[in-house]
């Protein structure tokens, strides 16, 4: 089986860190991860020729049907981009040293998702999902600098309660409802499923949707991630946005659709929340001047887009007749935009990393006028940009459509409702990326005049994942097949009639031809480019009213004034989110009060005694003795002397002391 | 084969007036707010000799970027792409996706890539221009998508043939003729909606940098996108109620009708613009907010079925 080579790579990759050298361990690991992804595409292209497989992969029971090949191929695929772009890109972070640690945790960080998507039993699925928390944890936490920390614990603190409790709950519940802990296979709680009653398959959905809301960054636990995405190394960051938070959405289509049976008031919760977590992540992302923190809000609002298609065909494909048709689409489309955003987003994560290599800063206000010095990078950029914003012929435009299409279709009030606030959105898409662009490579400045275009081989990997922004979006049609097969297995069978063939794909009566798209605009441009070619005469400096005080690189408008206006309009809203943000901020609050509550009996602070342990600073920043240390401690102390008394002692001594135990012996004889 | 004469002979048509139109239309809105000024006013081919004084001109480069010199030719095909999507008579030149969706978007394109080219620019002057004109976009698409929505669910589909077969009378779709015609006149950048590129003042938006023939080249996109706008509004206003299509005579009453209208609507807007004076940003945006909780309403009548 493929996958036990995707592991071994893994396992290699990871192992082979322990170089000394850090470059030498960075490069070579990342080299590894970058096989071990085209194994995991080979993987997919098996599963896609020859039908799913099933088997165990060093003990661990993996069933690849349909849906897990698709999210194995976006496990794949930015895996791919990601670790070509590591192996120059990771040279910036040098002087943090542990290059080990990142090559155990990145090499781990993939294999686990590979796993998640892949396993066909929950105890596995739960080790997986753990692991991939904890690596990506180690990860975010591994640059160590002090404002990333309260990050990096944020997010393990919500997964722990979020996640880990929850899914610890659904094992139990799993292993009553099958009768054995030994038989949680998906196929043997799907059956227990179907004849438990109402208020067990309740609390099901509810466990299981708890956990895959949280680590997809849906509203309402949506806190963690613009704070952890971009804490962060760019690379890792592009797989956290790009794969982890679809894992959730696998979840989402194995456990609460296919395994424990369809419901439309699921499939309600599930496009409100989309709907929802779509505005408020990308009007979030509107204001934020910080590249990384940017992309990461859009994270959430593109997950908002991807439920919504989900929640759309949730509701739907239960109604019969033509809404099914309809249902299946939203479902096909949801699916669909999970790929193209693994796609875009991951090529977004590692161009604000090529930025951030090129010039160290991620500050949008700073940057400016790279596009002359990165033109590659820029382009790469740009093409991703427009893809997120849904502009044809991109492939975000492909999924988006056939999401609007559903939701104007679905005859719900709510659902169509929340086609149109999808369509604003993709407006606001379009701002904030206008913004991302051109704050960073249009015009012209001084300040960044000796930049340098990155390596090559990063070239190659955001490259990778840019170019097929642009592929899928011209001939979508390629997917339809792979994609519609996912659909199906899920839905016993009942796939989209997305109709169409190479160049065109559509719904019903509603039809579009990316391909011939392109050839008449591209026409058109080019015989009125040909037929006027432009002429110049003198070349000028943008005219600044005359003005000789004017520093050049100041004669621009900054990133944080561009919708200045618009955000002043649409305050309330902003206000409103806050609150409901500063609630979650509130909880994880208090966890982290109860935790060191907890702490408090476990541990003690020992350079200043008859204190107890208040806030995390005081965990991180004072000398702590720790219970475990305290029971141990005076055994250690013993060892301790006896370490430094031993090699002293002479004969004489020694001699003194066997007599004594001599002494203590017999006497202890004739006393018995 | 006969028919494939007749669609062509359309489709010719239809791109006569998408290329030749859209200036005179300029030179009919001169005219008449010239005449409410009591002045003479141009003659009606005045933005031609314009364009033509444009075009014969050498632009002054303020960039090397190579955005920068593309934006006005890919601006100007996405416009005529938006504008053959469009129905002239019964015929859509070219089929690419008869769909409402597409059609915003290729229209969006033109806006996308103005301001594009305004932030190509290193000038603080067309990066407000172009923060502008995005901000207009971001108010004016939703209430644009909410209308779309209540065509789509009154006729059943977003194909625009079939919304123009299958429209129903009903008052929720007399309200979005109202809000659509209001929606449109904003996408187009009409006074006292003209707040991206701020013609009077003296240094303008996105376009401030750009002179000769690439600025005419632009004008000449911005002619045509107004223009597709406007024949989609007049398209979907009067084709519903003219019955099907079957021969060519009538397809030819219908596209002169359609034309004449168009012509008809000039003189409105015209009287509009010259009395009305700018906007701010922030009024735009607030009476776009305004329109588009009006919409949301609309659509919930739409929705009982009223």
């Amino acid at each position: 089986m493929i996958l036990e080579y995707v592991l071994g790579a893994f396992i290699i990759g990871g192992l082979i860190g322990f170089v000394k050298d850090y470059r030498a361990s960075v490069k070579a690991s990342s080299f590894i991860a970058f096989l071990g992804s085209l194994a995991i595409l080979w993987q997919v292209y098996k599963v896609y020729t020859s039908g799913p497989v099933q088997g165990t992969v060093f003990g661990i029971p993996v069933h690849v049907d349909s849906l897990s090949a698709v999210f194995l191929f976006i496990v794949g695929i930015v895996s791919l981009g990601s670790a070509l772009f590591s192996i120059a890109y990771m040279d910036y972070h040098e002087q943090r040293g542990k290059g080990w640690v990142y090559a155990i945790a990145y090499n781990t960080f993939i294999a686990s998702m590979a796993l998640v998507v892949t396993v066909d039993n929950l105890e596995y699925f739960v080790i997986s999902w753990e692991l991939m928390t904890l690596s990506s944890f180690i990860l975010i936490f591994w640059k160590e600098e002090k404002r990333d920390l309260d990050a990096s614990l944020k997010y393990y603190i919500t997964m722990h309660f979020a996640d880990t409790i929850p899914l610890f709950l659904l094992l139990g519940l799993a292993a009553v409802l099958t009768g054995s802990i030994h038989n949680l296979s998906y196929s043997a709680i799907q059956s227990a499923l179907l004849t438990a009653p109402p208020s067990t398959k309740a609390v099901f959905y509810t466990l299981s949707l708890l956990v895959f809301i949280a680590k997809a960054g849906v509203v309402p636990l949506h806190f963690w991630l613009p704070d952890a995405h971009p804490a962060a190394p760019s690379n890792v960051s592009a797989l956290l946005s790009g794969v982890m938070i679809k894992t959730a959405v696998y979840g989402l289509l194995r456990f609460d659709w296919q395994i424990s049976g369809q419901s439309i008031t699921v499939g309600y919760l599930v496009a409100s929340l989309g709907i929802v977590t779509l505005t408020v992540g990308t009007l979030y992302a509107l204001k934020e001047i910080n590249s990384k923190r940017l992309l990461a809000y859009h994270s959430i609002g593109q997950m908002g887009y991807i439920w919504l298609g989900i929640g759309i065909g949730m509701v739907l494909i239960p109604k019969g007749g033509m809404l099914t048709a309809v249902g299946a689409l939203g479902m096909f489309a949801g699916i669909f935009h999970a790929v193209n955003h693994a796609i875009f987003k991951g090529s977004l994560f590692l161009e604000a990393g090529a930025v951030e290599y090129a010039t160290g800063t991620i500050n949008l206000n700073e940057l400016g006028g790279l596009g002359s010095k990165m033109k590659a990078t820029a382009l790469a950029t740009l093409f991703s940009s427009l893809a997120i914003a849904g502009i044809p012929p991109f492939n975000g435009f492909i999924s988006k459509w056939l999401i609007y299409v559903s939701g104007y279709y679905s005859e719900s009030y709510i659902l169509a409702l929340g086609a149109v606030l999808a369509v604003f959105i993709s407006a606001a898409t379009l701002a904030s990326f206008m913004k991302f662009y051109s704050s960073q490579f249009g015009g012209e400045m001084k300040r960044y005049s000796e930049v340098r275009e990155i390596p090559a081989v990063m070239q190659l990997g955001e490259w990778i994942l840019a170019a097929l922004t642009l592929i899928i979006g011209l001939f979508p049609f390629l997917l339809v097949g792979f994609l519609n097969n996912a659909v199906s297995v899920i839905n016993n069978g009942v796939a989209t009639p997305v109709n169409g063939n190479i160049y065109k794909i559509g719904f019903s009566s509603v039809l579009f031809s990316p391909v011939l798209f392109i050839i008449v605009l591209g026409v058109i441009a080019f015989g009125f480019y040909l037929a006027f070619k432009p002429e110049f005469g003198k070349e000028a400096k943008p005219w600044d009213c005359g003005s000789t005080e004017l520093e050049w690189d100041e004669y621009r408008l900054e990133a944080e004034g561009y919708y200045l206006k618009y955000e002043e309009k649409i305050g309330a809203f902003y206000r409103l989110s806050d609150w409901f943000y500063g609630i979650g901020s509130l909880i994880i609050h208090y966890i982290t009060r109860a935790y060191l509550w907890m702490a408090s009996y476990f541990t003690k602070i020992i350079d200043t005694p008859y204190t107890k342990v208040e806030t995390l600073e005081d965990l991180r920043e004072r000398e702590i003795l720790y219970i475990d240390e305290e029971i141990f401690k005076p055994l250690l102390r013993f060892l301790n002397i006896a370490r430094d008394v031993l090699p002293g002692i002479r004969l004489g001594t020694f001699v003194v002391l066997a007599i004594i135990i001599v002494g203590a012996i017999v006497g202890l004889l004739v006393a018995l | 084969m006969e028919f494939d004469v007749v669609k062509l002979g359309f489709s010719l048509a239809g791109i006569i007036i998408l290329l030749f139109l859209p200036p005179y239309l300029d030179g009919i809105a001169r005219r008449v707010k010239a005449r409410l000024q009591y002045r003479r006013g141009p003659p009606l081919s005045q933005t031609w000799y314009d364009l033509q004084k444009l075009f014969s001109l050498p632009s002054v480069r303020s960039t090397r970027s190579a955005l920068f010199t593309w934006a006005p030719y890919l601006a100007l095909a996405s416009s005529i792409t938006a504008a053959l999507l469009l129905p002239y008579g019964n015929i859509v030149p070219i089929n690419i996706g008869f769909n409402l969706i597409v059609f915003f978007y290729v229209i969006l394109m033109v806006s996308v890539l103005l301001m594009l080219a305004g932030l190509t620019v290193q000038s603080a002057f067309s990066h407000l221009g172009s923060a502008r004109e995005m901000q207009i976009i971001l108010t004016v698409e939703p209430l644009i998508a909410i209308l779309y929505g209540v065509m789509a669910y009154n006729a059943g589909s977003l194909n625009i043939a079939r919304i123009i077969a299958h429209l129903h009378l009903t008052p929720s779709l007399v309200l979005t003729y109202g809000v659509l015609a209001y929606a449109l006149y904003v996408e187009s950048g009409f006074v006292p909606f003209d707040i991206a590129e701020a013609e009077q003042e003296v240094i303008g938006g996105p376009l401030s940098e750009y002179s000769g023939r690439l600025l005419g080249v632009f004008y000449y996109a911005i002619h045509i996108k107004r223009f597709a706008l406007l024949w989609f509004f007049i398209s979907v206003l009067v084709l519903p109620w003219l019955g099907t299509i079957a021969t060519s005579i009538k397809a030819v009453e219908v596209l002169a009708l359609q034309f004449l209208l168009t012509l008809a609507a000039y003189p409105i807007i015209a009287a509009l613009e010259a009395t009305n004076a700018r906007l701010r940003v922030d009024q735009v945006v607030k009476m776009n907010t305004r329109m588009f909780f009006a919409g949301v309403i609309i659509l919930a009548m739409a929705f009982m079925g009223w």
